[in-house]
């Protein structure tokens, strides 16, 4: 009789271990939309038999883990940065591009007109219609420095807002791992594997953002730093990070724990603002700038060596820069001459009718006066063009080659710890039918004891 | 290796996404007819480009100017012609007017044709184009030659300077002269004092003086002809110049071109390969989501 009650017991533990690996089957199906979720899988064991004549005890639930693969998880953790660091990069410098202007209509075409208008003085050095079309095309073209430096100067500025709102995501990632951390020191071993996934997604977000290192604690919690070992998370603790706007522009750096580990940061997101910011935009700046103050001053070398048509020599053209910082902002036609088109010096001599220095002016177009004297002032916007163009492709393709390294290597993770429908069902089945048989095995004991029980009754 | 159901959807998507990346970029270059939007899209045929306009833009400069030199230089070509075919004249009034056979009445009218024809080559030198005097050089808008109240031309009030344009990289040309030139050189008195003392001689009967006269507007003729030589050559040299400038300007639009714009039949041939491998996307995407394992559960 104890042999039958045994088995009766062990169909029972049966049914509900299927039915527990229904439970876990359901569950993987539930989430195979969940960021971050690792597919469940559930273990079995068989029981060890009473004794050397038992059977055997049927089956037990050891437990139930998620499917992870860490070497993959790190993989990940190390090119997700990196990816953020392209993307970004690449989205500021798609915008500075944007900016640029179609060739022939931007700092090229107005530097063209400028030196055509020269040429059409020259023509006509005593034409007023002549000087007034001088004065147009040149302030056209301190328009055109204006509104590009401001272009650049907002891209700039937006890169710094990115790097200033990424340190708050930062900081709200870090305020998320901390409280995960808490909670799975909190719960038991058996709790934490939704906690393992809210983390691995938290990870990879703030990956993202900024490269940090993650070291694994014995509570199932993480421990982060960032850059040279700067603590941002350990245990339920938070150091966070803050950006301070620095000397001489106000542009933000960095700082964790007072000191400040811009240049200590190695990819992410915010290292890809912080580039455009630093190094592209400022470079692009500089180059605009040094065309800018070249034109200064190279015009007003050959105008102040003139004659306008009131006699007067030594004149500007443009009002003279200090250096070559800010020009593109700064460059204007002299107010004077601006009020007044008799003061552009069209001659070389004091003969109104005279356009040596109208034609010295316009020959400036072909003349080789920057990158030490091997470019004309538009062969140096063209390499401008060029570089901006080289940045935003070698940036796009960065961007497009890293997400295709992370995608290989998230569809490899995924082939350990994602969610296949197809498996699952397969899964579902074969607990559906265990389920069955089990409940058949417990409808034949049950009979059996019917039997017994109606032997003894007669 | 494990096929999930994420990593099915995302191979899909990408699919799908990749596709439609190429048949946009093909259906911009239809529409636009423009294959480099972006400095991006080729860095280095946007900098070739930008040089190759501003090269453009150069040659069109010479152009407009050497079409306005044309003009000017047409303008003193007919002048020095006239003033030529006057100073040809002058000498036959003066022959005219010689010899001991010729009566007073004769040589009066002589008198009078060379006044004549002295106001005409006057009205010739003091021509002005656009605004300034053809034979005035740099003083551009200060009338060269003009009369007091005793109707004697005065001395030369223009420029000696010469005014040139650039109708090509390095290829000047005169478009404004020195009218003392032509009427001075290198004689101690100008053209129009040989017309006045030709005038009193003619009426005198002087045929040494008449002689002398003759030999200055001789000199000036030979002056002249000599400027209008060089109107002639750098008019010539405008043609050419003109003719090389628009080959060059051609050649700039079509390297231009070649950078540029889309090749129309290589961009709509991509637009329809690209539409056929989106909606072949589409089809392999609906083909491969419709189906699993969970379709044949009952």
């Amino acid at each position: 009789m104890s042999g039958l009650y045994t088995s009766l017991t062990m169909a029972a533990r049966a049914l509900s271990a299927q039915q527990l690996g229904l439970e876990v089957t359901g569950n993987n199906i539930s989430n195979v939309n969940t960021a971050g979720y690792a597919r469940r899988t559930i273990d079995f064991a068989a029981v060890k038999p009473e004794s050397s004549l038992s059977a055997g005890g049927g089956v037990e639930v050891q437990g139930i883990r998620s499917v992870r693969d860490g070497l993959l998880e790190r993989r990940v953790l190390e090119e997700v940065p990196v990816q953020g660091r392209a993307n970004e990069l690449s989205q500021i410098l798609q915008v500075v591009e944007s900016g640029i202007g179609a060739t022939g209509q931007s700092i090229d075409g107005r530097l063209t007109e400028m030196f055509g208008s020269f040429s059409r003085l020259a023509d006509a050095p005593t034409s007023a219609v002549a000087r007034a079309d001088v004065l147009n095309t040149a302030t056209e073209l301190t328009q055109s420095f204006h509104e590009m430096a401001g272009r650049l100067s907002d891209a700039q500025r937006q890169a710094d807002s990115r790097v200033r709102s990424t340190v708050e995501e930062i900081n709200g990632l870090v305020d998320q791992i901390s409280s995960l951390n808490h909670s799975m020191s909190a719960s038991g071993p058996e709790g934490r594997l939704p906690l393992q996934d809210q983390m691995s997604n938290l990870l990879q977000s703030l990956n993202n953002l900024v490269n940090v290192d993650v070291v694994n604690r014995s509570d199932g919690g993480v421990d982060i730093t960032v850059g040279s070992g700067r603590a941002l998370v350990i245990g339920d603790e938070t150091y966070r990070l803050s950006a301070v706007s620095q000397p001489p522009n106000g542009l933000a750096g960095v700082v964790a724990g007072g000191a400040d580990i811009t240049s200590e940061l190695r990819s992410g997101q915010i290292v890809g603002a912080i580039q455009a910011r630093d190094v592209n935009i400022p470079d692009y700046m500089n180059r605009l700038d040094t065309i800018a103050y070249e034109l200064v001053n190279q015009v007003n070398t050959i105008h102040q060596g003139g004659y306008d048509q009131l006699g007067n020599t030594n004149q500007n053209f443009f009002t003279p820069l200090g250096s070559a910082d800010g020009a593109a902002r700064l460059i204007q036609v002299d107010p004077a001459v601006a009020a007044d088109s008799r003061l552009i010096a069209a001659a070389g001599v004091n003969e109104v009718g005279d356009n040596t220095v109208a034609k010295s002016l316009a020959n400036l177009r072909d003349s080789l006066v920057l990158e030490g004297n091997s470019a004309t002032l538009v062969d140096s916007w063209s390499h401008l063009a060029f570089r901006v163009g080289r940045d935003t492709r070698a940036a796009m393709d960065g961007a497009k080659s890293q997400g295709d390294i992370v995608e290989q290597i998230d569809a490899l993770r995924d082939s350990v710890s994602g969610v296949s429908l197809d498996e699952e069902a397969v899964s579902m089945i074969k607990f559906q039918r265990a389920y069955e048989a089990n409940a058949r095995f417990f409808s034949t004991i049950d009979q059996t004891l019917s039997i017994l029980f109606s032997i003894v009754g007669n | 290796m494990r096929l999930t159901f994420a990593a099915t959807m995302r191979d899909t998507y990408s699919g799908i996404a990749d596709a439609a990346e190429r048949m946009i970029k093909y259906q911009r270059q239809v529409s636009t007819g423009i294959k480099v939007a972006q400095p991006s899209d080729d860095p280095s045929a946007t900098a070739t480009t930008i040089s190759e306009k501003a090269a453009h833009a150069s040659y069109e400069q010479y152009i407009q100017a050497g079409d306005s030199a044309e003009s000017r230089l047409s303008v003193a070509d007919t002048l020095l012609s006239d003033i030529i075919e006057k100073l040809g004249a002058s000498r036959t009034a003066i022959l005219s007017a010689q010899g001991s056979e010729t009566s007073g009445a004769q040589r009066e009218s002589s008198a009078q044709q060379l006044a004549s024809l002295r106001d005409a080559v006057l009205e010739d030198l003091t021509t002005s184009f656009r605004g300034t005097y053809v034979f005035g050089g740099a003083a551009g808008t200060v009338r060269p030659y003009s009369k007091d109240n005793a109707g004697v031309v005065q001395p030369y009030a223009g420029s000696t300077r010469e005014v040139a344009v650039d109708v090509d990289r390095n290829r000047p040309v005169t478009v404004v002269f020195n009218g003392e030139a032509i009427v001075t050189g290198t004689d101690t008195t100008d053209l129009f004092t040989a017309f006045d003392n030709a005038i009193v001689a003619a009426r005198a009967g002087d045929a040494d003086a008449l002689h002398t006269a003759s030999g200055a507007i001789q000199r000036a003729f030979d002056r002249a002809s000599q400027v209008q030589s060089s109107v002639g050559t750098s008019l010539t040299a405008i043609a050419d110049h003109t003719s090389r400038l628009e080959d060059a300007g051609r050649a700039s639009t079509q390297r231009v071109a070649s950078l540029e714009e889309a090749n129309m039949a290589e961009a709509i041939s991509g637009m329809q390969q690209a539409q056929t491998a989106y909606n072949a996307a589409l089809g392999a995407a609906s083909q491969t989501t419709r189906r699993s394992l969970f379709d044949y559960l009952s």
